[in-house]
């Protein structure tokens, strides 16, 4: 009977515990993350009666959490991926909203730039378009620049909600830990409270919805979580710690965004995260916000290079030429290295051609300088402050200036700000700076014999031939050189390029050779030289491939100067000089003719202007430096020159050869006596100069100069050794004559020759008095030149020196100039300032002809004696010439061939394209989940329905539970009363 | 999908189906109040980019009228002073046919000749005329020059150059939009007995010469110039006719333009604008089946066991 009792006992003890199971259940039907709880019984261990065993009653098992650990992950699986597509469903729309507006768009601002443009050539005069113009251009920068601070704006945007985002994860994970905490307690999972299992797998799936994540389970039931598809070392909930996870941005505008777990201990990079909201986030971010960015950046510069490129060429109402319509230098920006806020201001700026520098700026105040560190190069140096009262420095063209009192040790991110968007702006400031005008104009003579509608187009100038060359002198500037060439070629021996600031080109041929040096311009032209050229090298000229095809010879302007010189110019031929000029030791020249010989005809050279008379020599002689000085000398008067002949030997006592003996002018000198010292020798010269003419003198510095007295000042010296059949002597000389120099003093020492284009004065007559012939240009020319040498075979030396082009601008107006047709397959280009012809170019309509940068174009052929005069287009204020080129810009197509505007609306749709992707997706993904958690309900779920019919179950079974008591209770008072 | 559904899942599931229709008809609204498919950019990429391109070639189009208007009004005016000069022409000629008979005196061909001055001034100040924004109109591009300078000797000097601002219609096709003063003034070939060009003059010259020769009783002079002054008409008809066929193409061109924009405007409107009997049509439906969905969740979701249990 006891037994009925316990067993009653036992039942309603357990379905108590049901019926509080169940209404749990029911409380708890809208907690967050509860997972259905029930009660499971089983029965006692039966007593044993006899053979026969009866049962003891039931007891309950525990409390048991429902729970599904497969769609638990597959939930948090699929909540990850939906999260995913969110950030970037709502960043493109916010996207295509900035970009798509009618008005706000960028290529309404372009389309209204070319609209007014188009405007303005239809009336380029009118103040009214030309402001509008500006306005319009200004729009455009300035609309640029307002898309540019949008997208700015989103980046920061970006950056704060991947700080906030990270920021929750961690807080998140930091609560996951103190679970871990509590779980560690009880050693088996199946032991553990429910309310902290469900508490963990609800921190989990919140976890879920930021990134994707990789979860392990250990028995005590802790989750161990590291970012999905990272490696175990990068668990951010670990056994007892959760480790801080925070974004990294780059020091450069636009870098990688690195993801940092532990940053104050382990500091590992974990790489990317995929899904969840943060993943969501880099994706929008690194495969369409920056590559959007780029792209517009792309666009904007590509539109604002071509068109300054055009308007660079055009002339404006100001005269000017050359000016840009945009600015897309790059504009500078400091930060604050550090998390202060910036005490000082800091300007930083550059010139456009300036390389682009990413720097780290630290100011020293004890040193007074900056600490600066190339970002790119991490190369780090110490750069002083400007001055005492300027703080500022420079850095690679970088200037920066500081605007307020500095802090030792503050430290700035100094960076160009790339992005052409956003550095756009407006280059001119008033409308007289449009350059709606082409530079030039052109105009046909009023005797024309018809209209033909000449025209001009620029920026066409053709390569220069340089590489036929022996020598492209172009490619060392500034610095002298003497190099071996052939001569008589085909191809000249040096290439002069146009534009170089001057030049000297000088050959100085031994007597025995007769070179004359011939100097053209590309285009066929003779400037220096002979007036009739050799036939054979003239045939080979004429097949030269350094010379324009087609163009005809011309020299009416060879070895001229001055006013019928090649225009006008200076270039000069001979030996110039001013002050002092002195020759080399002259050549030996010895006449074993018979008579007389001249060496130089009369008037063949001129000095200063007057002509010099026959340099000749007596039978026998040698000609002596006296004998030049001398002759130079009688037309000292008119030259104002005074010549002076030195003939001096110089030596040290360790170049003599002891070994043989001496002989000055014939008389012995040293014979057997080896003279022991320098004054030992200069007494065995003394003591002869009586008959020799020659002394010697002894330096204290040991030298000995043996040189001429004075009476014979100038005079050769020959040196010679009594020994028969040797042929060097006790000075270490070849036996022979020893021919001094000339000195040459005046204001001018200007040797020239006298027609030398007729042979009348060439350059071996100035090798002969120990001078280089040169051709010299002293001012810059728009020309190639072509340097050959003619007349003997040999090789010659030339030496020659190019002076660096100057800083030129980048356009200019060329000088005024006429084409005349000498017939219809001939046209002459003549240079309208000098009235020099430049070239006369062979000439088939309707092909155009080539004129330095500009080509002249006719709609009708020329013919025979047309002429045209191609001005400068100053006061031309109603040309549209160069607005026209600049609409062209419109239909040029930008990277793709897609026209600008086009580009453009490619560039929303893409991104469009993008947002539509990612919200089919959405949509999919959000069926997966749904079936994900609905798959986790089934199992873990509370449905009313079910807890209400347990209710009634447990409550049924409660009350029979009961009546078991109240029978056993019945069967015991009955035992009493029946034992009375 | 299981039969098992609990109670918090199956309120969450009702609740989504409502609030994502409600969604819909909420943008129908929008679209419907605005007119427009593309209430924000993003609502509708599509109508967004064909708004944008078509937006851009309607005003291009409307530019272009813009410009072809001014420039047509510019034609007028060179039509109306060469017109003038036309007439002027006439009388000289008249003038010069009366002249080289022998009905008339030296000091009446003297009266002549003053009339003739008095034309040549007049047509110099014509060929020198300003626009409305007193820009020289007959000066080439230097619009800022006197043309026609009156030197000592009574002759007259061109000041302005040859150039003739062109407007690019179509790709290579450029329609002047000025006579230079070079093309006004004309260039004529004065021929010698033999019928050998000696020079080319212009239309000044020649009545400068006409002059001189009416002052000089010159009747071989007068002749020249008779034959002479019918080619500087002829050339000023020519550029009349160039002026007249300008004027046509500008006004086919701005016609062209104008239907282009209805046809532009019609696509910005398929494109962007909607359709308000679809919209209707489908915000009736949506409505519907909203009421719907309504309306079930309120019966379904009372029904629970709890209901019966007393």
């Amino acid at each position: 009977m006891a037994d009925l009792l316990n067993i009653g006992a036992t039942a309603t003890e357990l379905y108590r515990q049901a019926l509080s199971t169940v209404s749990n259940n029911i409380a708890n039907l809208n907690s967050d993350g509860y997972s259905r709880q029930e009660v499971r019984a089983e029965e006692t261990i039966p007593t044993k009666m006899g053979v026969d065993y009866l049962g003891s009653g039931v007891a309950s098992k525990g409390v048991f959490r429902a729970f599904n650990e497969f769609a638990t992950s597959n939930v948090r699986i699929a909540n990850s991926k939906v999260n995913e597509q969110e950030p970037l469903m709502r960043y493109t729309d916010r996207l295509v909203d900035l970009l798509g507006s009618d008005k706000g768009s960028l290529s309404n601002g372009i389309t209204r730039f070319f609209a007014s443009a188009s405007n303005l050539s239809g009336n380029p005069a009118e103040e009214a378009f030309r402001q509008e113009f500006l306005m319009a251009t200004e729009f455009l920068a300035s609309r640029s620049r307002a898309i540019g601070s949008e997208l700015a704006s989103i980046d920061v945007e970006i950056y704060d909600k991947l700080e906030t985002d990270f920021s929750e994860l961690s807080k998140l994970a930091d609560s996951l830990r103190l679970v871990n905490k509590e779980l560690v307690k009880t050693p088996f999972a199946g032991k553990q409270p429910p309310q902290l299992l469900d508490q963990r797998d609800f921190l989990l799936k919140e976890m879920s919805s930021y990134a994707s994540l990789d979860v392990s389970i250990d028995k005590s039931g802790r989750a161990l979580v590291k970012l999905g598809g990272t490696s175990n070392s990068m668990r951010f909930v670990d056994e007892n710690k959760s480790y801080l996870l925070t974004p990294k941005f780059s020091e450069v505008s636009g870098g990688p965004i690195a993801i940092i777990l532990d940053s104050y201990g382990k500091n590992i990079n974990v790489g990317e995260v995929r899904s969840g909201s943060i993943g969501g986030t880099l994706s929008f971010r690194n495969k369409i916000f920056e590559p959007l960015r780029d792209n517009l950046d792309i666009l904007v510069n590509t539109i604002g290079t071509s068109i300054n490129n055009l308007h660079r060429q055009g002339l404006n109402k100001n005269g000017e030429v050359g000016l840009e319509l945009f600015d897309l230098t790059p504009q500078y920006n400091a930060v604050s290295a550090g998390d202060k806020t910036l005490s000082t201001a800091i300007t930083a700026s550059a010139s456009a051609t300036t390389p682009k520098v990413n720097i780290k700026a630290t100011w020293e105040s004890g040193k007074a300088r900056w600490l600066v560190t190339d970002l790119s190069t991490k190369v780090s140096s110490y750069i002083s402050r400007n001055s005492a009262s300027d703080n500022g420095f420079s850095y690679n063209g970088l200037n920066v200036a500081v605007n307020g009192t500095l802090q030792n040790g503050e430290s700035f991110l100094i960076r160009p700000n790339l992005r052409a968007v956003d550095n756009i702006k407006v280059s001119i400031e008033n409308t007289g700076q449009i350059s709606t005008a082409d530079r030039l104009q052109i105009e046909g003579a009023i005797a024309n014999s018809r209209e033909t509608e000449p025209s001009l187009q620029y920026d066409m100038r053709a390569t220069a031939l340089k590489e036929h060359a022996q020598f492209d002198t172009g490619t060392i500037l500034g610095v002298a050189q003497t190099k071996t060439f052939k001569s008589n070629t085909v191809e000249p021996a040096l290439f002069i390029p146009r534009d170089v600031a001057g030049f000297t080109v000088s050959i100085q041929p031994p007597i025995v050779n007769d070179h004359q040096l011939q100097m053209f311009t590309s285009e066929y032209n003779h400037i220096v030289g002979s007036n009739t050229l050799a036939v054979p090298f003239a045939a080979g000229l004429a097949t030269s491939k350094s010379i324009e095809p087609g163009t005809t010879f011309i020299n009416d302007y060879v070895n001229k100067q001055g006013a019928t010189g090649y225009k006008d110019t200076t270039i000069t031929l001979g030996n110039f000089a001013s002050g002092v000029s002195l020759s080399d030791g002259l050549p030996i020249q010895t006449n074993s003719s018979g008579g007389a010989q001249t060496l130089i005809a009369s008037n063949a050279l001129k000095l200063n202007g007057t002509n010099l008379p026959a340099l000749a020599i007596a039978n026998g002689t040698t000609l002596s430096a006296a004998q030049v000085a001398t002759w130079a000398n009688t037309i000292k008067g008119a030259t104002n020159v005074t010549a002076e002949a030195d003939n001096t030997l110089t030596y040290t006592y360790d170049q003599f050869d002891i070994t043989k003996k001496l002989s000055i002018n014939g008389t012995t000198i040293v014979n057997a006596g080896v003279p022991a010292s320098l004054e030992a020798l200069a007494t065995l010269i003394n003591a002869q100069t009586g008959t020799t003419g020659v002394e010697a003198i002894v330096y204290p510095n040991g030298k000995i100069l043996i040189q001429n007295i004075v009476a014979n000042k100038g005079n050769n010296i020959v040196l010679g050794n009594p020994t028969a059949g040797q042929t060097t002597n006790f000075l270490n000389e070849s036996n022979g004559i020893k021919v001094g120099r000339v000195k040459y003093t005046g204001t001018n020492v200007n040797f020239e020759f006298q027609n030398h284009g007729a042979g009348q004065g060439k350059a071996t007559d100035l090798s002969r008095i120990g001078f280089a012939t040169t051709i010299t240009s002293n001012s810059r020319l728009d020309d190639d030149f072509l340097v050959y040498v003619t007349g003997s075979t040999n090789d010659v030396s030339i030496r020659y020196d190019i002076q660096e082009r100057p800083t030129l601008p980048q356009v200019s107006i060329e000088p005024p100039f006429s084409l005349t047709f000498l017939s219809p397959t001939q046209v002459q280009v003549t240079d309208t300032n000098t009235d020099t012809v430049l070239a006369k170019q062979s000439y088939s309509w309707p092909n155009g002809v080539l004129v330095n940068d500009v080509k002249v174009v006719f709609e009708e052929a020329p013919t025979t004696g047309d002429v045209f005069t191609i001005t400068t287009n100053e006061g031309a204020i109603g040309d549209n010439g160069n607005i026209i080129r600049i609409l062209a810009v419109q239909e040029v197509g930008v990277n793709g061939d897609e026209i600008p505007t086009q580009r453009y609306i490619s560039l929303i749709s893409d991104v469009s394209n993008q947002h539509n992707l990612a919200e089919m997706s959405s949509q999919a993904l959000k069926v997966v989940k749904d079936d994900a958690e609905a798959l986790l309900d089934k199992s873990v779920g509370v449905t009313l329905d079910t807890e209400a019919a347990d209710l009634i179950r447990y409550q049924q079974s409660y009350q029979a539970a009961a009546q078991i008591i109240k029978v056993s209770q019945d069967i015991f008072d009955f035992l009493i009363s029946a034992s009375r | 999908m299981d039969t098992k559904i609990s109670t918090a899942q199956y309120f969450k599931m009702m609740n989504d189906l409502m609030t994502t229709q409600q969604g819909k008809i909420a943008e129908l609204q929008s679209q419907l109040s605005a007119g427009k498919k593309n209430v924000t950019p993003s609502t509708d990429v599509k109508a967004t980019t064909s708004s944008l391109k078509l937006s851009q070639v309607i005003s291009n189009q409307e530019d272009d009228i813009r410009n072809l208007q001014s420039v047509n009004a510019g034609y007028k005016e060179e039509e109306a002073i060469m017109m003038s000069m036309v007439n002027m022409m006439q009388r000289m000629e008249d003038l010069s046919v009366s002249a080289r008979s022998d009905t008339y005196s030296a000091n009446e061909l003297n009266i002549f000749a003053i009339e003739v001055e008095g034309y040549m001034d007049d047509i110099r100040g014509l060929a020198n005329s300003r626009d409305s924004n007193g820009h020289f109109m007959f000066a080439g591009t230097k619009v800022t020059t006197l043309p026609f300078v009156k030197k000592a000797d009574g002759s007259v000097e061109y000041k302005g150059n040859q150039t003739e601002p062109k407007l690019e219609l179509d790709t290579g096709y450029k329609l002047p939009l000025s006579i230079s003063g070079h093309k006004l003034a004309g260039v004529i070939e004065r021929k010698n007995a033999l019928g050998v060009v000696t020079s080319r003059v212009d239309m000044f010259k020649v009545m400068q010469d006409f002059v001189t020769a009416l002052k000089a009783n010159d009747k071989t002079g007068v002749e020249l110039a008779l034959s002479e002054l019918q080619t500087v008409s002829k050339n000023l008809n020519s550029n009349l006719v160039d002026n007249g066929l300008r004027q046509t193409l500008v006004e086919e061109r701005r016609d062209i333009s104008e239907e282009k924009i209805v046809i532009y405007k019609g696509l910005l409107s398929d494109a962007r604008d909607v359709d308000y009997a679809t919209a209707v049509t489908q915000l009736s439906s949506d409505m519907l089946a909203l009421e719907a969905a309504q309306s079930t969740f309120a019966k379904v979701s009372q029904l629970s066991i709890l209901n019966f249990i007393r």
